[in-house]
């Protein structure tokens, strides 16, 4: 696997300059989080090294011919299909053999603890379980890169924890590169390997930290994490407000 | 929201009291009235039609009228359709497709009919009718589906990499379908009128609207009231119909089952 390198890199909305350029690498095989306050253009990035943005300049290497799974903010499920044919729909193209496809599915939804809900709508779940679903689809597609943004917005801590959870256990058997964005210093230090502290706009990188904690022992070395924690929040601009 | 929960029996019960209303209405007008070439009487119009339903002219007039409509509907949805994903694909298709909708919608319909008259034999010209007057309804509908596409599903699966026809299948299709639906229904009744309203003047062999024309001429207000009336009746049932269908269609075909109505 290679990492992905982020050269030179800009991209800006109308007058909003979000990526001046912007240089970073991502190693692979880790779980890297993208730290910064809102509206500091990590998802710009996001959508950048997923394609769905264009560079104005600079280019990204190590992903043209990776397959990517990407968890938006939102759930972005079909609202027409059910929870398993939401997963089959992005299945479909790669695995010709439907059985294979039905199994992948039905692996990840069991996963995220979802199997008996497979025949709902998506209207019929609650906004957790959505965003279950919507992670459970990344997983069965078995990205090279996941992307995940934001994916625990609006949930609580028991959820989040169990969600996190989910990853960490993908992650362990697929060990994907996964770039995960947030605001919440928390998350950052229960999933990942290294953490990038961001800022802007327009985006720049302002620290990088790696943490060396196995991911199993992490809750019980809270004192370390907090010292982290004080480390990240430092290095954030003061908050206006 | 009110909601009337109401059982079957009791609804038809309540539908047949608000038609003997009407009857009862349109009874006491023609009491008051007592010219029958003004108006005549409920009475006398089901009797003529009685008596029309026994001509095999009758059922001519009725199976040619339905088969041009039909012609006329397959044509619109056809031609709207496609011109509908061209505007949406192509931006310049657009621009040069919008104004010559907006024209057609608002010229009178009087002037295609004359105008049809004068280039198509008088059988072809309710066809053309029934076509011009349904496809901006098809064609602003299918564009309306079309717009109403989420944005952030098409990207996820591009993402995804998800094949064009899957694309098509699973999200433009049952985004669209509601919209086309709502189109194809509206049409109906309204290329349903305008082909019997060329009709009365192209008068083709067999019509609706050959009949209607004739019953002004002899001043039979009877057979005019008893044509209007197998009008009605056909446009509502068809109207029926397609919907049934269309709701089997969306159970079975597309296989999303989450469209109802």
């Amino acid at each position: 696997m290679e990492s992905i390198q982020i050269n030179s890199l800009s991209k800006s909305f109308g007058e909003l300059i979000v990526l001046n350029n912007f240089n970073i690498t991502f190693t692979p095989d880790k779980i890297h989080c993208l730290f910064g306050p809102s509206g500091c253009g990590k998802t710009t990035l996001l959508q950048l090294i997923s394609g769905l943005l264009k560079p104005e300049l600079g280019h990204i290497q190590g992903v043209s011919n990776r397959r990517i799974a990407y968890v938006f903010q939102e759930d972005r499920l079909l609202p027409w299909a059910t929870v398993k044919e939401n997963i089959m729909f992005v299945l479909t193209n790669r695995y010709k053999d439907k059985k294979e496809a039905d199994g992948l599915a039905e692996r990840y939804l069991s996963l995220v603890g979802l199997t008996e809900f497979q025949n709902y709508f998506p209207d019929q779940l609650s906004g957790g379980m959505k965003q279950r679903v919507a992670i459970a689809r990344a997983f069965a597609y078995q990205g090279d890169v996941l992307l995940l943004d934001e994916p625990f917005k609006g949930l609580d801590y028991k959820l989040k924890k169990l969600l996190m959870d989910y990853i960490l256990a993908y992650w362990s058997q697929e060990k994907p590169l996964c770039l995960f964005v947030t605001h919440d210093p928390e998350e950052g230090l229960y999933l990942a390997d290294i953490i990038h502290v961001l800022g802007g706009p327009p985006l720049n990188k302002i620290k990088q930290l790696a943490i060396e904690i196995l991911h199993a022992e992490r809750l019980g070395r809270r004192a370390q994490l907090d010292e982290y924690k004080k480390c990240m929040l430092a290095c954030l601009p003061a908050n206006p407000s | 929201m009110k909601i009337f929960i109401m059982t079957k029996s009791k609804a038809f019960l309540k539908n047949l009291a608000v038609l003997l209303f009407y009857l009862l209405v349109w009874q006491l007008a023609y009491l008051v009235i007592q010219r029958e070439v003004y108006l005549p009487s409920p009475w006398q119009v089901l009797n003529r039609l009685s008596q029309l339903v026994q001509e095999a002219s009758f059922w001519q007039a009725v199976a040619f009228s339905m088969y041009r409509v039909g012609w006329g509907i397959l044509l619109s949805v056809l031609t709207g359709v496609i011109f509908g994903v061209i505007a949406c694909w192509n931006r310049l298709c657009y621009e040069l497709l919008q104004p010559l909708i907006i024209a057609i919608k608002s010229t009178p319909v009087i002037s295609f009919i004359i105008i049809a008259l004068i280039w198509f034999s008088s059988s072809v010209a309710p066809v053309f009718i029934c076509l011009l007057m349904c496809f901006p309804i098809i064609w602003t509908n299918t564009v309306a589906g079309i717009k109403s596409v989420d944005q952030k599903l098409l990207e996820m699966a591009h993402v995804y990499r998800v094949s064009k026809l899957a694309i098509w299948h699973k999200i433009y299709l049952p985004a669209i379908l509601p919209y086309f639906t709502a189109g194809l229904i509206t049409a109906l009744g309204l290329g349903w009128k305008v082909s019997v309203a060329a009709e009365v003047l192209s008068h083709p062999k067999s019509a609706i609207g050959s009949q209607l024309y004739s019953a002004k001429i002899y001043l039979d207000s009877g057979g005019l009231f008893a044509w209007t009336l197998v009008v009605i009746i056909l446009s509502l049932n068809l109207e029926k119909l397609f919907a049934y269908c269309l709701n089997r269609l969306n159970k079975r075909g597309f296989g999303h089952g989450k469209y109802s109505n």
